[in-house]
């Protein structure tokens, strides 16, 4: 059995005195697709949150391959969101002071990589999920779903390991997340990414290869890897 | 990286560039105000400079020319007037050809020769010769040029004479060169302090109003780095992202500041600080003090701009999750009480050892009261939030107090440039009153604005023989507009000394009623005057004169003619004057040049004051529009939520003046308390006595806090109703 690409071992992040996670345990392996499931304050986007290195667990272990994401230095987990990790977030997290190139651009542009390779990139994913001749549109002037496919591309854009997708159709009609969720599905196992979703929508978790329930804090069923 | 971020300040289209803008004209107007500040010291050496020359003798300290490659020059120095300006009167006599040429003449006006400064010049050909011009006898020859002028109003004339003409009047001097010294204005170490807090007053909020421009979109500025922290970017990237935007904003505002200063540089040359306006040229910015504000102002806003990050935890899921503000505790009150105590316990030694390093030490002491002020702040605010809570029986009124209460920081922030304003302005105001009020001395009575006065003799000086001064009498009661003549007569049989305690005179006491001044019960008895503050507009009676005094037989001292009170009269009367006793050492002076002059340094001080007054609030109210607003927009989903909930628009508004205008008016009011507390505390030491600030401080003082508060709201209520409208809230 191959090691997971991520794993979670009894982790409990609290807010105040209220309890997120009480205990979670999670593998999820290199290349495979899992959905997260739960109803609303289950603690699932904390989990997320706490896999993708945004928040630190109060307790608990929490690993990216080889390495303690959870003793990673603040620069060093920002290293790695920048270039190991996509994220897909429900409101797009755009800059909106950026117009839509350079959004997508931004984690190459924060990496140190020159701007014409960095432009050249955005282009080609831009193609890809249909968004070409947006370029110089700011987020503003975009619809839902033209923002969220921004973000996709965004997420894609320095070729991840893993994307991490909070409820990325959260905000857009149905017709519209059907196409946001095949465009970034398609796409990451094209470059051959390990997605983690969060979502409360069954469809949306169809898209999975798997799919794991976290209620009250813990994950209800632990599942390895196929 | 730092392109990334010339793209973000730039990027945002119409929202952010007047953003941008907001925050580059709140940076441009502090620019503005400290250039002024930074003139002010040059300018008035400028005027010290240009005025080197009347102080010329014998023995110059700084000879404009070689002594020794130069032939002697007559020259006497006397100080004239016409309506309330001096007139500078050089008369000049060459013993050689090479005499020394005073700065801004061409050539020296031979016997029969004038040269007037333009403004002279103009003046004479405007007014009848008999007002002014029959006093400089002589053809125009020559314009003196503006390197001998104080200002570009001044009233200067060199009289031309032959050598036997000058040599042996009073005060001539034989001179071989030029001084080019200027004297230093003589401030006292009160009035020294005076002008370092009047400073110190304008200076912090300019600061605080810098600091507040550079934080306006500190709000929006966050929820973007936030994004830019999900998709990696660093701590240090983010600060740097903040910083370079931040510092665009601040460059921009300093260069339009350097902008407006040269355009407002020839108005604020107008300004009449010492009693006269300046020439353009001479507001010089030192290098030095352009590069410090002109490096100075984007270094505060960057440094702002960091300070500003720290108080939020910007993470890659935004700003919302910060930790809610610590409340203060009352330990923020020791600052403040230990700096009161440092202060106290310091100031009688610092001013019994006076000089310069105890001047600084006091201003150092002062600092750190302020900082303790502004340490304590949040804590009084919270207090005046719990009193609005407990005593609110309104929703706005609570909702104020649950913020203040809630941010206290926050709260305080937004009136910290008017606190201070208030706290450094009263000490100003206060130590102003006590400076320059003039204590007043009994039994002395004031001669009218009215009169025209002048003094015939000097130490040692041949006194006008009885028949000159009587012609002079019978000449000046004959101009029309003239309603009285004291005349006053030299009772001994020599010329003063110098050495006398009193300068005892004796006239009629006609003379004396017909003059307004003292009632006498026979007009034809003679009294006995002192009259050595006689040129301080000042007569005090000593009593009965030795009987037998004949005073029409006694040599003349001098006279008081009382007039109309027409410039056009006394103007004539001055002449006339002059014209028939043309060499005493005093020119003849009117009442209200003498109570002007009595007050001119009252007045100087209470302009000087009333300006930083106003120009502080100003900037303090500018800077609490500036915070209100920012508060406004950094609360714009809860505002919006209320107004969705269905609060009226006017009572968020009422939300928005309690919060502000409740803890403005109590620390305010303690600052003022506190501020007239530690002026007070200084002039006791000093031994000076306690005066109350002029009554303009308080109408300035309530007006300015009433016009702020105003200006913030007026300014906020469009952006509150286009924050919280129907159409807006529905997004949030």
């Amino acid at each position: 059995m191959t090691m997971p690409l991520l794993r979670a071992r009894a982790v409990a992040k609290s807010f105040g005195a209220t309890p997120a996670l009480r205990g979670a345990d999670l593998d999820v392996a290199a290349g495979e697709v899992l959905a997260v499931m739960g109803p609303s304050g289950s603690g699932k986007s904390t989990l997320l949150h706490c896999l993708a290195g945004i928040l630190r667990p109060d307790q608990g272990e929490m690993w990216y391959e080889d390495r303690r994401l959870d003793q990673l230095s603040e620069r060093e987990r920002s290293q790695l969101r920048r270039d190991e990790f996509g994220f897909v977030f429900q409101f797009g997290q755009l800059v909106p002071e950026l117009p839509v190139a350079e959004n997508v651009m931004l984690p190459l542009l924060l990496g140190g990589r020159h701007r014409r390779e960095a432009r050249a990139a955005a282009a080609a994913l831009l193609d890809r999920l249909d968004l070409a001749g947006l370029e110089r549109r700011r987020p503003g002037e975009l619809s839902g779903g033209q923002a969220q496919r921004v973000a996709v591309a965004r997420a894609l854009v320095g070729r991840p390991r893993v994307i991490f997708a909070d409820e990325p159709t959260g905000s857009l009609d149905s017709l519209s997340g059907e196409k946001v969720m095949d465009l970034l599905v398609d796409s990451a196992r094209e470059q051959g990414a390990t997605v983690l979703l969060v979502t409360h929508e069954a469809r949306v978790a169809a898209y999975a290869d798997r799919e794991v329930v976290v209620r009250d804090g813990r994950v209800a069923a632990l599942a390895t890897t196929p | 990286m730092t392109r990334l971020a010339v793209r973000l300040a730039f990027g945002g289209g119409r929202e952010q560039w007047v953003r941008l803008a907001v925050s580059a004209v709140g940076v441009a107007l502090g620019v503005v105000l400290l250039l002024l500040a930074a003139v002010v010291f040059p300018a008035l050496r400028a005027h010290e400079a240009r005025d080197a020359w009347l102080h010329t003798s014998a023995h110059n300290a700084r000879p404009a020319q070689d002594e020794t490659r130069t032939d002697p020059l007559l020259l006497r120095v006397r100080f004239d007037g016409y309506a309330g300006k001096d007139v500078v009167v050089a008369e000049v006599a060459p013993l050689g050809p090479r005499a020394p040429l005073p700065p801004g003449l061409s050539r020296l006006p031979g016997p029969g020769e004038v040269a007037a400064s333009p403004a002279l010049a103009r003046l004479m050909r405007q007014v009848p010769g008999d007002q002014l011009a029959d006093r400089f006898p002589g053809r125009i020859t020559g314009t003196v040029g503006d390197a001998a002028l104080k200002s570009p109003d001044a009233l200067v004339v060199f009289v031309g004479h032959t050598p036997a003409e000058l040599r042996g009047k009073p005060f001539v001097d034989e001179v071989r060169s030029i001084e080019s010294q200027g004297f230093s204005v003589a401030l006292s170490r009160f009035g020294r302090m005076v002008l370092a807090l009047g400073g110190a007053a304008l200076l912090m909020p300019v600061l605080v109003l810098i600091g507040t421009a550079t934080r306006l979109s500190a709000a929006r500025r966050e929820q973007r780095l936030a994004a830019m922290r999900l998709v990696g970017a660093t701590p240090r990237q983010i600060r740097l992202v903040a910083v370079v935007e931040t510092v665009i904003g601040a460059a921009a505002g300093t260069l339009l500041g350097f902008a407006a200063f040269a355009v407002a540089r020839p108005f604020a040359a107008h300004a009449d600080i010492d009693g006269s306006p300046f020439f353009p040229a001479d507001l010089r910015l030192s290098w030095w003090a352009a590069v410090l504000i002109g490096s100075g102002a984007p270094v505060m806003a960057g440094v702002a701009a960091l300070v500003s990050l720290r108080r939020v935890q910007v993470s890659p899921l935004g700003v919302t999750r910060q930790a809610t503000p610590a409340r203060p505790s009352w330990r923020r009150l020791i600052p403040l009480a230990a700096s009161t105590a440092l202060f106290a316990a310091s100031l009688p030694v610092l001013v019994a050892a006076g000089g310069e390093g105890p001047l600084w030490m006091m201003a150092g002491a002062l600092t750190l009261l302020i900082a303790g002020i502004l340490v304590a702040g949040p804590w009084l605010t919270m207090g005046v939030g719990r009193l609005l809570t407990a005593v609110s029986r309104r929703v706005p009124t609570l909702l104020a107090g649950h913020r203040l209460t809630g941010n206290p920081a926050a709260g305080f922030r937004a009136i910290s440039g008017l606190v201070l304003a208030v706290f450094l302005v009263t000490m100003a105001s206060v130590a102003t009153s006590i400076a320059v009020t003039p204590v007043a001395d009994p039994g002395q009575e004031l001669l009218p604005a009215s009169s025209v006065g002048a003094q015939f003799l000097y130490h040692g000086d041949p006194l006008p023989p009885a028949g000159q001064a009587n012609a002079l009498s019978a000449r000046v009661r004959a101009i029309a507009g003239v309603t009285g003549l004291l005349d006053l007569r030299w009772p001994a049989a020599a010329p003063p000394t110098g050495s006398e305690r009193a300068l005892t005179v004796v006239t009629r006491c006609a003379g004396l009623r017909a003059a307004g001044l003292a009632g006498c019960a026979d007009p034809a008895a003679v009294v006995s005057l002192d009259a050595r503050p006689l040129g301080n507009g000042i007569i005090q009676g000593i009593g009965p004169a030795a009987a037998g005094t004949a005073p029409e037989r006694l040599p003349v001292f001098g006279v008081l003619v009382s007039t109309d009170g027409r410039r056009s009269t006394m103007e004539t009367v001055r002449t006339a004057i002059e014209r028939a006793v043309p060499d005493p050492v005093w020119l003849p002076w009117t009442g209200d040049e003498v109570k002007a002059q009595n007050h001119a340094q009252a007045d100087q001080w209470t302009r000087i004051g009333d300006a930083v007054l106003l120009a502080a609030l100003l900037m303090a109210g500018f800077s609490l529009a500036v915070s209100v607003a920012g508060g406004l927009v950094e609360r714009k989903r809860p505002f919006a939520l209320l107004r969705l909930a269905g609060m009226r628009p006017a009572d968020l508004r009422r939300v928005l003046l309690a919060e502000t205008a409740g803890p403005l008016v109590t620390v305010a009011l303690a600052s003022a308390a506190l501020g007239m507390a530690v002026v007070s505390y200084i002039a006791w030491v000093s031994g000076a006595r306690w005066q109350p600030p002029d009554p303009s401080y308080w109408w300035i003082l309530g007006g300015g806090l009433a016009l702020s508060l105003g200006v913030a709201m007026a300014v906020t209520t469009p952006l509150l109703g286009r924050l919280t409208s129907l159409e807006t809230a529905r997004f949030e």
